[in-house]
């Protein structure tokens, strides 16, 4: 077997210790014979170490330059090798610092995504529920109905407003049905653990109609709201002086709502959330169009930093050929404003 | 005839010396010492200094191979033999004496010096 050329040998790479041991004690061989050599010629034994010793040298340079000998390229390529393993290290340590940030990033990214996941899952989960299920309204649940004028004509086109409730809080759906040519519309009376409570019907010129519905339906019942001609009214509505207007003044270009219509028969017609917004014009002047003759009504108007109340107004029509009376209605605050005593009298 | 010690003995010389005392079999360092001087009259001495830092280089170079044994007296003991490349070397380290000691031989005999008169050659 050819033998491998020495330079792919670069010298001894044991221990430094041992290999010193190992120079040591054969140079303390040829130390120890020289100077039996010496005895032999006739000196005393320490004669003959001392003769050795000086024939010999410095024992320990010697052996350090054997150690070069025999380490040859040894201990550079130990220091090339530590360096480059510290490079390595610091290589590494570098990578996985930036691999570290890296994957923070990622995790991040991870996080949001997951966020996003879940949002699309929730709404997924909310998309399902929208299926058919058990709970869903059977034709037993359903109840129609109906809009109608006073001589029971069907009214297309009203806007219905429905108020729901579960056990912990109310809903309001507000939103315009399309009535068909009876004026019908058919909505279950539960849907998603939630109760039709009410329902507002509003078509204009007409004054609105609220319905309980609370009492026990049976299917296929219809609940018949009918709608009374409305009043034309023109109201002028005069906020009270406060710190910042010292005298009474028309409340111009504000929004109004009508909040209840009680009509002659006394039962009071709520008007939650139903989508009637007024406004007054820059003399202050509302138009109402949503009560019958003979109502009683009450409203709500806001300006930027005050919310007034007016009510009852009564609500009365004019004989054929008459202009209709503009009303003044005083505004009463709906929380004494700031800096202004209640019950001051400005009026 | 006075002893040369290695500081005196011809550049070079060395590595040819050792390798050429382990031509005979394995010696360690006092032996190989011992070899040169005996067998070149007692002209040639190989100092420690030298003799020991040469056989680890040759070792280390692969020329000479290096085992643990006993001496005469008894005692643990290195003892150095020849590789295969060593004897190479050796081959290659006469050669190379040779030839330089018969071209120094040449320019000797070709260069009989006769001095003139009245010049000191020292």
């Amino acid at each position: 077997m050819p033998a491998l050329p020495y330079w792919l040998f670069p010298g001894d790479d044991r221990p430094t210790e041992e290999i010193d041991d190992e120079i040591a004690e054969e140079l303390q061989l040829h130390l120890d014979l020289l100077a039996e050599e010496q005895e032999r010629r006739g000196l005393t034994p320490e004669e003959a170490k001392q003769k050795a010793a000086e024939r010999f040298g410095d024992f320990n340079q010697l052996l350090r330059r054997c150690r070069r000998e025999k380490q040859g390229d040894v201990p550079m390529l130990k220091r090339v090798q530590a360096v480059l393993t510290g490079l390595l290290l610091l290589g590494a340590i570098v990578v996985g610092w930036q691999q570290a940030r890296i994957w923070n990033r990622m995790d991040a990214t991870w996080l949001i995504m997951n966020g996003f996941s879940a949002r699309l899952s929730d709404m997924n989960d909310k998309l399902v529920l929208l299926e058919p299920s058990s709970s869903d309204p059977t034709e037993d649940d359903v109840v129609a109905i109906q809009v109608v004028d006073e001589s029971g004509a069907a009214i297309k086109n009203a806007t219905l407003t429905f108020g729901w409730t579960d056990a912990s809080r109310s809903y309001f759906d507000s939103y315009v049905i399309s009535t068909d040519d009876q004026g019908n519309f058919e909505t279950p009376l539960t849907f998603r653990e939630k109760q039709l409570e009410s329902v507002t019907a509003y078509v204009p010129g007409y004054a609105f109609v609220s319905e309980s519905l609370n009492r026990p339906f049976r299917a296929g019942e219809t609940l018949t709201l009918k709608l009374s001609k409305a009043v034309k009214q023109r109201l002028k509505l005069v906020a009270p002086g406060d710190a910042e207007h010292l005298l009474p003044r028309p409340l111009t270009n504000s929004d109004v709502r009508i909040t209840s219509r009680t009509p002659e028969s006394g039962r009071s017609n709520d008007s939650q959330w139903l989508q009637l917004r007024l406004r007054t014009d820059s003399e202050g002047v509302v138009e109402i169009d949503c009560a019958a003759d003979g109502d009683d009504i009450q409203l709500t108007a806001w300006e930027p930093s005050n919310t007034w109340v007016a009510g009852p107004i009564a609500i009365k029509a004019m004989s054929e050929g008459q202009t209709s009376e503009l009303l003044t209605i005083k505004l009463r605050p709906m929380s004494p404003p700031n800096g202004f005593r209640s019950g001051g009298g400005m009026f | 005839m006075a002893t040369n010690s290695d500081s005196s003995l011809p550049q070079g010389s060395l590595d040819l010396l050792v390798l050429q005392s382990l031509a005979g079999g394995k010696r360690h360092g006092y032996q190989v010492a011992k070899h040169i001087q005996s067998t070149s009259g007692d002209v040639l001495r190989v100092e420690e200094g030298s003799l020991y830092p040469a056989l680890h280089r040759m070792e280390r170079r692969g020329w000479i191979a290096s085992e643990w044994g006993l001496s005469d007296s008894n005692r643990r003991a290195k003892y150095y033999g020849l590789t295969r490349t060593g004897r190479a070397q050796l081959k290659v380290e006469v050669a190379s004496w040779r030839a330089m000691a018969e071209a120094i031989g040449k320019v000797i005999d070709a260069g009989a010096v006769t001095p003139r008169l009245g010049l000191s050659l020292s």
